[in-house]
């Protein structure tokens, strides 16, 4: 399998990468396909009983004990698919919902998913709150409500409404304990399975994904509670669309404060300290990036911040 | 949805599958104006109204209210575990054919009444028949319908 992948885009990434050569053979590779036992309905050890009953192989994920890669027409076929105890899902995807502490969830906790749709991560979360608290799944792409619809039925969410704000005017009647904001972006690290997804390239897509992030960010938090925690991510690697937009936040909202992004089995790569003749603050390496070729994923970005 | 039209709801469910009378407490109801039932905690139901000009969905689709009430598929597969009446055990085959959308005919007796039923495969809660002259009639929405391999 051979990507397409402008010139412009290796020369620009050349020098932030660790290692190109196995960054371009990986983005140059099928992405394993995986999926999650969604524990709303079924049980994990159920599941994978009887996956192993079928003949289905799996493999675990080291950094995430719900995920396992599977061979996705496989599991596309099985009854626990039609029943919705399973959803596939991009590992990476499932990141930003595996850093809100549980212990931190509760009965009353408001999490708001600013840009939801297709529902995976929305669906996550529910699941990591057993369907209690409230969640707002908002998306302002109308057509994509649908799957958003669909999913969060097929996986039996009772915790959640749909609103369709463009995010930069979502109303601030209420305020969140935490909020995902998985920004819409130029999708670079998602090459491995959108083969073309590089295909209409350009730095100028770039500057102006990274004017609307910079306005839903500041936005996002705002609605925040105070000492609630937003969840920053996007699959691309671009600064302009990562760094560059935590540092807008801090330049912008003063008491904003960056948390170290961790999961125990993941490797990643701190938020880079400068792009071009921009100098990013130092905190910025909190944020993490995850290079295709350093877990076998997709690439993206994450920030974990905590409103003072 | 009001009081009452909760309390007859559920007690036509409860009439109908024998769902224990203590399953719903922990939600409210939303009934919109093409009589869709919608399921959701009282937390998540108590935000609802904050977002009045773009609320495109609260909850889950319960079940339509019609002459009676039909549970939807999606319902039948979190709660149908309660139910105690109205429940058929398709076999391998017959679960096959429900989910790739087929009505299924029976020539045997049938431990129903005619209406909606709840289908199970073992202990596997598959969704909604509605049962009516010894046969099956398919209620599955098309979206949900696919072929399985694996059973």
């Amino acid at each position: 399998m051979t990507v397409f992948m402008p010139v412009k885009f290796r020369e620009r990434y050349a020098s932030i990468i660790d290692d190109e050569e196995a960054f371009l053979a990986s983005m140059n590779s099928f992405l394993p396909r995986c999926f999650r036992v969604n524990t709303l309905k079924a049980k994990k050890e159920t599941v994978l009983k009887k996956f192993l009953h079928y003949g289905i192989t799996f493999e675990t994920i080291p950094w995430n004990d719900n995920a396992f890669l599977v061979d996705d027409v496989s599991a596309n076929q099985s009854i626990e698919h039609f029943l919705g105890y399973i959803y596939i899902q991009e590992a990476v995807s499932m990141i930003p919902a595996l850093l809100i502490p549980k212990s931190q969830l509760n009965q009353d906790s408001r999490i708001l998913d600013a840009c939801a749709a297709p529902g995976s991560k929305t669906t996550q979360l529910a699941a990591i709150m057993e369907n209690k608290g409230a969640i707002v799944a908002n998306d302002s792409n109308f057509s994509r409500i649908k799957a958003l619809k669909f999913n969060m039925e097929k996986m039996g969410v009772t915790n959640t409404i749909i609103t369709n704000y463009d995010f930069r005017f979502f109303p601030e009647t209420e305020k969140f304990d935490f909020i995902l904001l998985d920004a819409p972006c130029s999708a670079e690290g998602t090459v491995r399975k959108n083969y073309n997804a590089l295909e209409k390239w350009s730095e100028h897509t770039i500057k102006k994904l990274s004017k609307i992030q910079k306005s839903m960010i500041t936005h996002a938090y705002d609605l925040l509670k105070p000492h609630g925690m937003l969840l920053y991510s996007t699959c691309t690697f671009a600064p302009e669309e990562n760094e560059e937009v935590m540092q807008h936040l801090l330049n912008h909202r003063k008491r904003a404060k960056l948390v170290r992004v961790h999961i125990d089995n993941l490797k990643t790569y701190p938020g880079i300290p400068y792009w071009g003749n921009r100098e990013f603050d130092s905190d910025i390496g909190k944020c993490a990036r995850i290079w295709p070729h350093h877990n076998d994923t997709g690439g993206f970005f994450i920030a974990r911040v905590r409103k003072g | 949805m009001s009081k009452r039209e909760r309390e007859e709801m559920l007690s036509s469910l409860r009439n109908r599958f024998g769902f224990r009378p203590d399953t719903f407490d922990d939600y409210d109801f939303f009934i919109n104006t093409k009589n869709k039932i919608f399921i959701l905690n009282k937390t998540t139901s108590s935000i609802i109204n904050s977002y009045p000009k773009k609320l495109m969905n609260a909850g889950l689709l319960f079940a339509r209210r019609d002459a009676v009430i039909k549970p939807t598929s999606n319902m039948i597969q979190i709660f149908g575990k309660s139910a105690r009446r109205n429940t058929i055990n398709l076999s391998r085959p017959r679960t096959r054919m429900y989910v790739e959308g087929f009505d299924i005919d029976f020539r045997e007796e049938i431990p129903a009444e005619e209406g909606y039923v709840i289908l199970r495969y073992g202990r596997y809660n598959l969704g909604c028949g509605l049962l009516r002259d010894y046969a099956l009639k398919n209620v599955l929405p098309k979206a949900k319908r696919m072929r399985i391999r694996y059973l």
